[in-house]
């Protein structure tokens, strides 16, 4: 069995006015996995990754948390439109007291594909290239979890194939652990080990499918018929 | 070709006005060569009043941003306080300050000071409420980023609400700085007594005295003194904002 990086444990959240949207809800992130996370609108997905992030308490229950450092990849790049791509990738070094990154973000930058452009400011880049920024950022502070909130879903389509084959060679190669939200079924099977389908509300937990498929993953297995059956069995579950 | 029409209209103006003049007496009504012909016998009395009329203007516009600044960043940070006072800068936004301006003059005499903060009453309220709005307008994604990362209240501030709440500080300032000059000029019709010598002062002394040539050339020189410090605030602007914010900085 992996390692727990993530265990949310008996966690009951919700409004004051509203039926609890999750009641003893309990999940496990394993270390080095990516978990994609799926439901239909207004199920909890995002207020679940904000919750397990640290950025929102939960009403009751436990998030015991085996990481040392954390960052997160929004829907839309979020980078700030007044520094450079180098100033918005050392951001979250300053923020953490450390105003000597900019040789440490210059290799994060680079390992993103964005060597020439680390001067240029946000409204300069593409769509693909301020998301790629907003990955760099994430990842200059080494994290051994990283949260991804439809962080692809804004791109088109064939920007959004790159930059997901962008973040799986990362993940090859840094190892990090992943909570993504997606609303996207094919992307969560093609990237992640384990896909959580969560129905809310009242939900008490996920209903988990492993995708046991070897990495590096080809974009052949899209068009397989395991990759089929995988969508039809998630859709089923939504 | 754009800027040929404000010209046209100016013309316009002009031609109409110099037509209408000679329906009237100059001292009810100068003509644009009158009024141009005073305030060149006239134009280093006109300057030197402009001058301090501009000390006054934007002692009080430096005093209500940095009033409007501090109250904006604590209405942020402290919902109560805003809950509290916030009511009471809408209501000193509805006090006129004509009828302040000779309360000011039991209070400080006369001189710079009643223009000063009278130029501060006027311009407080539109800053503040610019800046409250900028400084609550932050996108929640960067709240998230540097609430993951633990930033500071400070970092926060200066790093990520300040940069954000610029466009709107300076949609205020836009505002505020025309409000500014109208507070000193209104400032100085009631609380100067000639030393120094400023705009409202002298257009009332003028006027009282029937020189209703001079006046309006003091009159036009308010309006020039206005719109020369609104446009110091759109390059001020321009040069800020241009690289990263396409609205309202073109």
């Amino acid at each position: 069995m992996a390692e727990e990086c993530l265990k949310i444990h008996e966690m009951t959240h919700g409004w004051d006015d509203t039926p609890a949207l999750f009641r003893n809800f309990s999940a496990t992130l394993y270390r080095g996995e990516i978990t994609a996370l799926v439901g239909l609108s207004g199920c909890g997905k995002s207020t679940l990754l904000k919750i397990a992030s640290g950025l929102l308490s939960p009403t009751s229950g436990q998030i015991n948390t085996i990481h040392s450092q954390s960052a997160m990849v929004f829907q839309s790049p979020s980078l700030l439109p007044w520094r450079t791509a180098l100033q918005n990738t050392t951001l979250p070094l300053e923020l953490n007291g450390h105003f000597d990154g900019a040789e440490q973000a210059q290799e994060v930058l680079e390992s993103v594909g964005l060597k020439g452009a680390s001067s240029k400011l946000p409204h300069e880049l593409s769509g693909g290239m301020q998301m790629r920024c907003a990955i760099a950022r994430a990842l200059v502070v080494k994290p051994d979890l990283l949260f991804l909130d439809e962080a692809f879903s804004a791109l088109d389509a064939l920007t959004r194939k790159e930059v997901q084959a962008l973040f799986l060679r990362l993940h090859e190669s840094l190892k990090f652990t992943a909570l993504m939200v997606t609303h996207d079924i094919e992307e969560a099977i093609h990237l992640a080990d384990r896909v959580w389908v969560l129905k809310g509300p009242m939900a008490s937990g996920v209903r988990e499918f492993q995708i046991d498929k070897a990495r590096p993953r080809h974009k052949s297995w899209r068009h397989s018929s395991e990759f089929g059956d995988l969508c039809s069995q998630i859709e089923e579950a939504l | 070709m754009n800027r040929l029409y404000p010209i046209a209209t100016a013309l316009l103006g002009l031609l109409a006005w110099s037509l209408l003049a000679r329906g009237y007496p100059p001292i009810l009504l100068p003509s644009p060569l009158e009024v141009f012909q005073s305030s060149q016998e006239n134009g280093m009395e006109i300057l030197g009043a402009a001058g301090w009329t501009a000390v006054a203007a934007l002692t009080g516009l430096g005093i209500g941003l940095v009033l409007a600044g501090v109250f904006a960043v604590l209405f942020n940070r402290f919902r109560w306080l805003e809950l509290a006072l916030y009511p009471y800068a809408v209501i000193l936004q509805t006090l006129p300050v004509i009828a302040i301006a000779p309360l000011l003059v039991v209070w400080l005499g006369y001189g710079l000071g009643v223009s000063c903060v009278t130029a501060t009453l006027v311009c407080f309220f539109p800053l503040l409420t610019s800046l409250h709005l900028g400084l609550n307008s932050t996108p929640q994604d960067g709240l998230a980023l540097f609430s993951l990362h633990n930033a500071s209240w400070t970092d926060t501030l200066f790093k990520l609400r300040i940069p954000y709440a610029l466009p709107y500080l300076f949609a205020g300032l836009r505002s505020a700085v025309g409000l500014a000059v109208i507070g000193a000029v209104v400032g100085e019709f009631v609380g100067s007594n000639g030393s120094p010598p400023s705009l409202g002062y002298l257009t009332m002394r003028k006027l009282r005295s029937a020189e209703t040539a001079e006046g309006f050339a003091l009159i036009i020189a308010s309006g020039l003194l206005a719109l020369i410090l609104f446009l110091s605030v759109r390059l001020l602007e321009r040069r800020v904002l241009s690289s990263w914010h396409t609205g309202g900085a073109k």
